[in-house]
Order: structure tokens, then C-alpha cells, then sequence
């Protein structure tokens, strides 16, 4: 399944809605529609929030023993892979809020690999459909 | 696909849908600021019925858990679902923010 959505607010739902229509054709498991709608949501919403892109093509894909989400968007140059790591075990006081979104997106995949095209962001996130 | 709030004395807590997305998050600070602005010293957020959070929502309730905390008064999760554990737990959240029963 691939589409095409610009970049607005109402984004992160209506790419999530197309996952979950995506997931319930091909009955994935409960875990790895869970995971993948998050990963979505985050990685569509970080989009929307830079403001950057104005249009972005969403690819779902199954291949044998994995299912992937592959976001390509038109915004300036941005690896999440390299984002910095969140400490999760810093005190609640201390602990900054930013960054949330990619850690979520790092915790909710099993493969996640970016690729800087001419003009073209383009992110992979891969869950396992069975075990390790 | 909305918040419900029960209010008793000083404590209230909203009650928040199955899916807790960003237009959610921003319902849900809306109602947080009105119940602070109303005076109420101890506010829950259960997601007992929630099963997806997006880190929208984390921040919410993380920036109003400080702002209650230096206020005196207390803002917490009071009820999880296993998948709202789950997110809460991978962000390292679960065991500051969810109610010590």
C-alpha cells in the first residue's frame, strides 16, 4: 500500500488510519500493529511539528518474517537514527522533554534505517512478525 | 473520543479514550490548565481504557506533574492499561508518574 499526504495537522491520524486498515487486510498481531501505529504517529507528527516538508509518501510493505513503514518526506536533511539518546533513567526532575518522539520510535521498531536522497528524506521503520 | 472529568473536593480526575494521539494530548492540557486555574490540589489521569500514547501525551502530563509538584499539589497517572504500561515503562516514566496504590 503506498500513499501520498501533504504535510498537515491532521497527518498522524489519517496515515495511522491507513496502517490500521493496512494491518487489518494482512491480520497482523496485536504487538506489531501496537508498535508500528506509535512509530508512525511519532515519526508523521515530528514532521508536521518541523514545518519543513510539504508532502510525504507513506509505503507498507511485507516481506518474509517482517512488516516495514517506509516515510518519505520533502523537508532539509534529518536522521532520527542519530538523534541523541534519551537517558530514561535520569530523575523525573531532570529529565528533558524533547526527544520523546524518536526514542518512542527507536523502542517501537526492529529496524530502523534512513536514506538522504536528492530533496527526499526517506525512513524505514521494521517490525519482526515473528520471533528473534 | 472524548475526556470525561469526575470531580470530588480538591481531587479530580479525567478519564481519557482508547487513543490518546496529539489532538487528544492537546484536549487533555486544555482540561488540566482549567482544573488547575479551578483550584483543585490533587488531579488524575487514568487510562485504564487507553491503549495508545503518543509522546504528546507523555509531555503533557510530565510538564503539568512538575507544575502541580512545585505548586504543592500533585498531578499523576492513577490507572493503566497493559499497553499504556508498556509505552509508560519503555519511556522510563511507569515508575515516577503511575499512582503508588
Amino acid at each position: 500500500m503506498e500513499f501520498s499526504h501533504p504535510v498537515s495537522p491532521d497527518l498522524p491520524t489519517d496515515g495511522c488510519a491507513r496502517w490500521d486498515e493496512f494491518a487489518g487486510e494482512h491480520q497482523l498481531p496485536a504487538p506489531v500493529r501496537f508498535a508500528l501505529d506509535h512509530a508512525l504517529v511519532e515519526h508523521l507528527q515530528n514532521i508536521v511539528n518541523h514545518g519543513e516538508a510539504t508532502q510525504v509518501v507513506v509505503q507498507f510493505e511485507l516481506d518474509p518474517g517482517w512488516v516495514r513503514a517506509t516515510v518519505s518526506d520533502d523537508g532539509g536533511e534529518f536522521d532520527p537514527t542519530h538523534a541523541p539518546a534519551v537517558d530514561t533513567s535520569a530523575p523525573l526532575e531532570g529529565r528533558r522533554i524533547g526527544g520523546l518522539g524518536i526514542h518512542m520510535i527507536r523502542k517501537m521498531t526492529d529496524s530502523l534505517s534512513y536514506h538522504r536522497l536528492p530533496g527526499i528524506n526517506r525512513l524505514e521503520m521494521s517490525k519482526r512478525l515473528g520471533p528473534a | 473520543m472524548s475526556i470525561t472529568k469526575q470531580a470530588n473536593g480538591e481531587e479530580c480526575e479525567f478519564l481519557l479514550p482508547a487513543r490518546v494521539d496529539g489532538p487528544t494530548a492537546n484536549q487533555l492540557e486544555v482540561e488540566v490548565l482549567a482544573a488547575m486555574r479551578g483550584g483543585f490540589k490533587r488531579i488524575l489521569i487514568n487510562l485504564a481504557a487507553s491503549n495508545f500514547l503518543c509522546s504528546a501525551g507523555i509531555r503533557v502530563i510530565l510538564q503539568y506533574h512538575r507544575q502541580m509538584k512545585a505548586k504543592g499539589g500533585s498531578l499523576l497517572v492513577s490507572r493503566t492499561s497493559p499497553e499504556i504500561d508498556e509505552v509508560l515503562e519503555l519511556t522510563g516514566f511507569r515508575e515516577q508518574i503511575v499512582e503508588k496504590l
